[in-house]
Parts: structure tokens; sequence; C-alpha cells
């Protein structure tokens, strides 16, 4: 490769990646006065002037959103994900260009924007509880995490505090507390469904989802207004990513060097120093090839962007990629497994309505396995259930009999309430699950594409029958009818959007990448704070604990640069 | 439900709120290839068939004023999976025949055929129905007519309202 530009300049830290925990450590990294370059792979993205699809009416479409055959080819992976549309594909990078192999099915969902995830995430903002962090100790699976809840409570507040959570206190041991602006509202079936599912099932609680979709103004931020399809891009900032909080934090320190369409390459390993000294990155534009120097590298291109980069960084020292003398990078890819869950019809409260496209669902936190008393004899660990309810709109008349005047009255109207009960559930870890570099696909720069082996095992699907049964007697409690059960196994692990685990962290080197501050245990100036360096998954929604995560590993590497020690 | 209203129903619910409009428009993984427009007495048959299962009314336009059938010409030639598409010409074309200046039987007949328990139509024709059903209803209110005269427009946005008292004649957002 011919290295055309090699820039002079040392910055005091580079974060490769933008999303939803690069976009945090550039914010955090500037604001501690480091120096910072932000390289994202994907286009520029600015906040409101390029959310252009924001408030467009389904008309203004020629598919009403569907997508065009001749557009989607280049899709075939990214189209799996519910949030691509014809609203939102421009912000996805296509599988033609950055294709990926799958020895077995697996769906990586790859944004291609500044702000990455951050601009199209689902925003529930739960925190792990003291349990998950001992879980792999326990029962084995894994190998032990090498912090504690208490190690990153503060840090939990803090991002709270800054991004803006939306939420209740429950006082329950599984689902911390934590920083909440006012609790969103349920409507008059989800209150209903509160009560008949408590009363049946003491051991359960259905709240309100945490999200970081602002239910008051905070910070010079608008309170949410209710359009529905956050996943477009806010105007008015009012729920959390790189470009309504973290951007515009950094910017003001004057501190911040922002790259867009800079694809890395790998990174740039001095052997003598034991340190990185930067990044190669490609322009993905002009072709051209630059090196950036830095005194930091972070990487934060999510769990699957930065296997991919460490993997293809060797070097003499480190011939099977960067940081990977445990053997352990690329390996131990876990997720929340989905799509299992049941829903039905529940007759009455015909005069009762809403007002608004709420951005949240309900929560019933994991009830499985927190204690011996709640010991369930065919798996280990445990699952959240996302729900909600809602009345019925007009597309209940596509499969519906009838027609004529009254059928089009009647589909005018709003329809019968429908609840509904998903569950996300710990998928453990396992070496097994992996990624390796392909010999053969490349993307359009000529790097390697990933191949991906990542499968459910026992576990797993032991607990998707539990996950079922106990949405089936839930929604038997709330008095549904015509309850639909529903286990959508063909559905590929990743289709979630919450891998991680590529570069774990541990207490051992030999069996871990990173220790309790994402710090590479092989180079000490190498940080991993993204989905990367997660031990397991738990089963709530992950994003703040990588931002919190964040936020530990940059206050610890900006002290200990201070320090003189990297 | 089949898989595919399923998967519309969890995508609303990964989210949070996905507005109705959206729902309507969910893809599965599937191949697609341009089937070329319809023709004039295509065209002229799903128009009356769709205006039939929409009908104008007094209390809104029909499923012509929302230019429905040219909404069905569009995705059926360049949006459906190419069996769909194939499949839904060749449930149309013994139709292509009908008089057009009453619908009733022939909807009466397929629709009881294709949702209820009527036997009198072929695989085909209820094939043709399913879709141009679900293309009629979707197309008319993804319209603007649809969306702003026959449903009740979210305008101006604002503030949440988690429960409010509505009557029979309360119109479903849009």
């Amino acid at each position: 490769m011919i290295v055309l530009t090699s820039k002079t300049k040392t910055y005091d830290a580079i974060v490769v990646g933008t999303g939803m925990t690069g976009g945090w450590a550039l914010k955090e990294l500037t604001e501690l006065g480091l120096e910072t370059l932000a390289l994202e792979r994907g286009r520029d993205v600015r906040h409101r002037l390029d959310y252009e699809t924001e408030h467009d009416k389904p008309w203004e479409l020629e598919g009403r959103g569907r997508v065009a055959p001749d557009v989607i080819a280049d899709y075939p992976v990214q189209q799996r994900t519910y949030v691509f549309s014809e609203y939102t594909r421009h912000w996805f990078a296509k599988d033609t260009e950055y294709p990926i192999v799958e020895e077995e099915p697996f769906t990586w969902v790859q944004p291609n924007i500044v702000g990455g995830r951050s601009v199209l995430w689902g925003r529930q903002s739960y925190r792990m509880s003291p349990m998950d962090f001992t879980a792999n100790l326990e029962d084995g699976h894994g190998v032990d995490w090498p912090l504690r809840y208490e190690d990153l409570e503060p840090w939990y507040d803090r991002v709270e505090r800054e991004i803006g959570v939306s939420g209740s206190k429950e006082g329950m041991a599984q689902l911390p507390d934590g920083q909440f602006l006012k609790p969103m509202e349920m409507n008059a079936l989800e209150k209903l469904a509160k009560q008949r599912i408590e009363a049946a099932f003491p051991d359960r609680r259905m709240m309100i989802a945490r999200t970081a979709t602002l239910s008051e103004d905070h910070r010079g931020r608008r309170a949410c207004h209710y359009c529905g399809p956050c996943e477009r891009g806010c105007s008015t900032s009012s729920y959390y990513s790189t470009q309504s909080v973290a951007l515009p934090a950094a910017r003001k320190t004057g501190k911040l060097t922002l790259v867009p369409d800079a694809l890395i390459e790998s990174v740039l390993y001095d052997k003598g120093r034991n340190r990185v000294t930067g990044v190669r990155v490609i322009d993905t534009k002009s072709r051209e090839v630059t090196e950036y120097k830095a005194r930091l590298v972070f990487l934060c291109a999510s769990t699957l962007g930065t296997a991919r980069i460490l993997l293809h960084s060797k070097s003499e020292r480190f011939p099977t990629g960067l940081a990977n003398s445990s053997d352990q990078v690329g390996r131990n890819i876990t997720e929340h497994h989905a799509r299992v869950g049941a829903l039905g019809i529940v007759e009455g409260l015909e005069d009762r309505y809403y007002r608004g496209n709420r951005p949240c669902g309900t929560y019933i936190p994991r009830f499985r396995n927190l204690g011996p008393e709640t010991k369930h004899p065919d798996f280990v660990r445990g699952y959240g259930v996302q729900g909600g309810a809602s009345r019925m709109n007009w597309s209940r008349g596509q499969t519906a009999p009838g027609f004529g005047a009254g059928f089009k009255e009647s589909l005018t109207r709003p329809g019968p309430w429908r609840f509904m009960l998903q569950a996300y559930g710990e998928m453990l870890p396992n070496e097994e699950n992996r990624c390796v570099l392909d010999d053969e696909v490349q993307d359009a720069w000529g790097l390697p594409a990933l191949r991906l082996r990542v499968k459910r095992g026992p576990n797993e699907l032991a607990m998707r029958k539990d996950m079922v049964a106990s949405a089936l007697e839930m929604l038997e409690a709330v008095g549904a009818k015509g309850v639909q059960p529903f286990d959508l196994a063909f559905v590929p692990p990743g289709t979630p959007n919450h891998e991680m685990g590529t570069a774990r962290m541990g207490r051992d080197p030999k069996t871990s990448v990173l220790n309790a501050f994402c710090q590479s245990h092989d180079v000490p100036n190498l940080f991993v704070p993204d989905a990367s360096c997660m031990t397991s998954a738990a089963c709530q929604n992950p994003s703040l604990t990588y931002m919190a995560l964040t936020s530990r590993a940059t206050h610890y590497a900006a002290e200990q640069l201070e320090k003189g020690e990297l | 439900m089949n898989r595919r209203e399923l998967l519309k129903v969890i995508a609303a619910a990964c989210g949070g709120a996905v507005s109705p409009a959206v729902l309507g428009a969910l893809q599965q993984g599937v191949t697609t290839q341009s089937q070329g427009t319809l023709s004039p007495k295509e065209l002229d048959t799903v128009r009356a068939l769709a205006e039939g299962i929409l009908p104008r009314t007094d209390g809104s336009p029909g499923a012509t004023d929302a230019g429905v059938a040219s909404f069905i010409d569009t995705i059926v030639g360049g949006y459906l999976p190419q069996e769909s598409a194939v499949a839904f010409r060749r449930g149309l074309a013994p139709l292509l025949d009908t008089d057009l200046g009453d619908v009733v039987p022939l909807l009466t007949r397929l629709d009881a055929a294709t949702f209820g328990d009527g036997k009198e139509a072929s695989e085909e024709e209820k094939a043709f129905y399913r879709t141009l059903k679900e293309l009629t209803v979707a197309g008319y209110f993804t319209s603007e007519i649809g969306q702003t005269q026959a449903l009740a427009e979210l305008r101006p946005y604002g503030p949440y309202e988690a429960d409010v008292e509505i009557d029979a004649n309360t119109k479903a957002w849009s």
C-alpha cells in the first residue's frame, strides 16, 4: 500500500468511529482537554441540515416507504433490520461495498454515517445490575468481568445526567434505578395490563421503558414532540445522538478534528516502544492513503468493525492481529436473542385513545434466575420482556374481510386494542461464536471482509421456550383474545442490533483482550471501549453500558497520559 | 396473521413508535425485478375494483380520488417480489371482461373466497385479490387524501397524551 500522506501533527487521541461510543469518547476526551481526531468511515451527516426525510409524508415517496428493487439489490443484509426503509436507507452502508460472509446467517447492521447507530438506535437505556457483573463467575460461562457494578455506577450517573434518560424509579435489584427525567406515561390498556400482570405474577413488574428521549426540556434541548419516526434524525435534539449532544459539546472545546469518509486500514504499532502510534486511513472517495499519529488510540468502530481492524493490523509482534496475544479477538460474539413472544387483542376500552407517537414501549425486567426461588430448571441467566399496547390502525384492513362504504368507514376509526410482548434474552459467551478475516471476499477498498459464524446454543433455545410460555401466560392474565405466540427462529442473530464481545475484558491477559478500563492488556495506549469489550451480554439494551464504560475508559486514559504512564 | 404482518407488528414494537404510514411499507428479504406497467385494460379493472373496496362517500373521498390504481401500477410494476407481481397479473387476466359498471357481485365472490368461507374462486383469483386488497388499503391510507381527509393528521406535533377519551365519531391518527 502506497502511503501518500503522513501527517506530521501528533494528536493526543484518535477515536475511530463516531457512533454510540465513538461519539461519546470524542466528547469526553475533548472536554478532558485532549486534542482529538475523530475518524469516521461513513459520510458526514450534519445535525438538522441532513435529516432529509425527517417529517416527510408517505405520499411524497414513490413507493410510500418501500425501497425500489434496483436499490435494494445493494442492501440484501441491511434490509433485514426494521429500521431500513426508503426513509432511512441513506444511513446504511451498501452490502455490495461492505460485504460479509455468512458462514451461518448473521445480520450486521452497518450504518455508514457520522453518528453511526446513535442516529437510528432504539434508545432504550438500562443499567446492568450487580448480578450481571458476577454471572460469568457464578455459572462458569465466559470469563469473570474485571469490574463490578459499583465501579461503573458513577459513570452511569454521569451519562444519564448528560444525555437525558426518561424513566421511573422501581427499586429493583436486577435493574438499578438511575438519574431519570420524568417517565413517559402508559396508555389505558398498558395501565390495565400492568395491574393484571402484577396481580397474577407477584414476581413481575411492568414499567414504562427507560429511553434516551427527552420527556422534558433538558440542558438546552427540547422535549420530544412525539412525531414518531426518530430514526430519520431529530432536529429538536430530543433524543441522544452524536449529533445532538456529543459533537456540539466537543466543538465547544475547540479540541476536535472530525474527518469523515475515513476507512481504517490498520492501526500502526511500534514494537520497540510497544505502543500504537496512530492509524492508516483510506479516503473512501479519493482512495488516498493517509497516516495519522496520536498518543492514544480508541477503537469505537462497533464490535465487528473493531474486530476487523484489529485482525487486519498484523505485525511481527502480533501476527494474528493487534493486541491478540490471547487469541480472543473476534471471538465470544454474543447478542440478545429476540423476535420471540406473543400478542393478542384485548376487547373493551373502546372510548380510550391517545395522542402522539410515544417513542418507547413498556418493559418487564428480568424475573428468572434472580436467586434460588426464581431459578429455572432449564437455563441460566434471563430475559427482559419489551412490549406495549396500541389501537390497531388502518393496516388491519389489508387482511380483513369486507369492502365498500362501511368497510372504509370502519378503517378511519381507531381499531381494537392490541397488546404485544417480545422477549430479549441473554446469549451466553462462547469462544466458537466468532468472526475471522475472509481469504477471498474484500470490501470495495480491497480490505478483507469478515466471515461470521455465530449460532445460538442450547441455553438460548431452552430460554426461548420459556419466553414464549411466559409471554402467553401474561397475555392470558391481561385477558387477551386470539393470542398468537411467535418464535421467529429464522431471523438471524445480529438482527436486533445488539452484537458485542469480540475483544472482551477480563482479569487474565491470557484469556481476555482488555482490562477493566477497556485498555489492551498487550498495548497500553490502545483502548477499546465499544461493544467489543463486553465480557457478557446481560439482557438489557446495552448502549448505556457501553457509554458508561467509555466515560470510565476515557477518564482513566487521560489520567494515565497526564502521569506519563502511556 | 401471516409472517409479514407479524414482522410489521414487531417492527413497530422494536423502535417504540413507528408511525402507521411507515408500517405499511415494511419489506421482506426478496429480490424484485421490474414487471412493466399495467395495460390500460388492466388499469381500468384495478381502478374499478379499488373504488369498489374503498368507494367515495359523504364522509371522505374514494380510492379513485386518491389515485390508488396508479399507486398499484407502480408497486406491481416495480416493487413487488417477482412471483407476487406475476401472480397478480395471472389472477387479474380472467377478470378483464367484468362489467365494470357493477363490481359488487365480483367483489362479494372474491372477498368471501379469500377472507371468508366462500369457495367460488380459483387460487389465482385469490392471490390476485389478496394483493389487490392489501395495496388498495395501503395506497389509499398513505395517500395525501387518506392521511389528511380520511384519517386525522397529527398536527401540530405536541405533547403526548396517554389517555384520551373518544367517541364513535373520532377518527384514527394517520
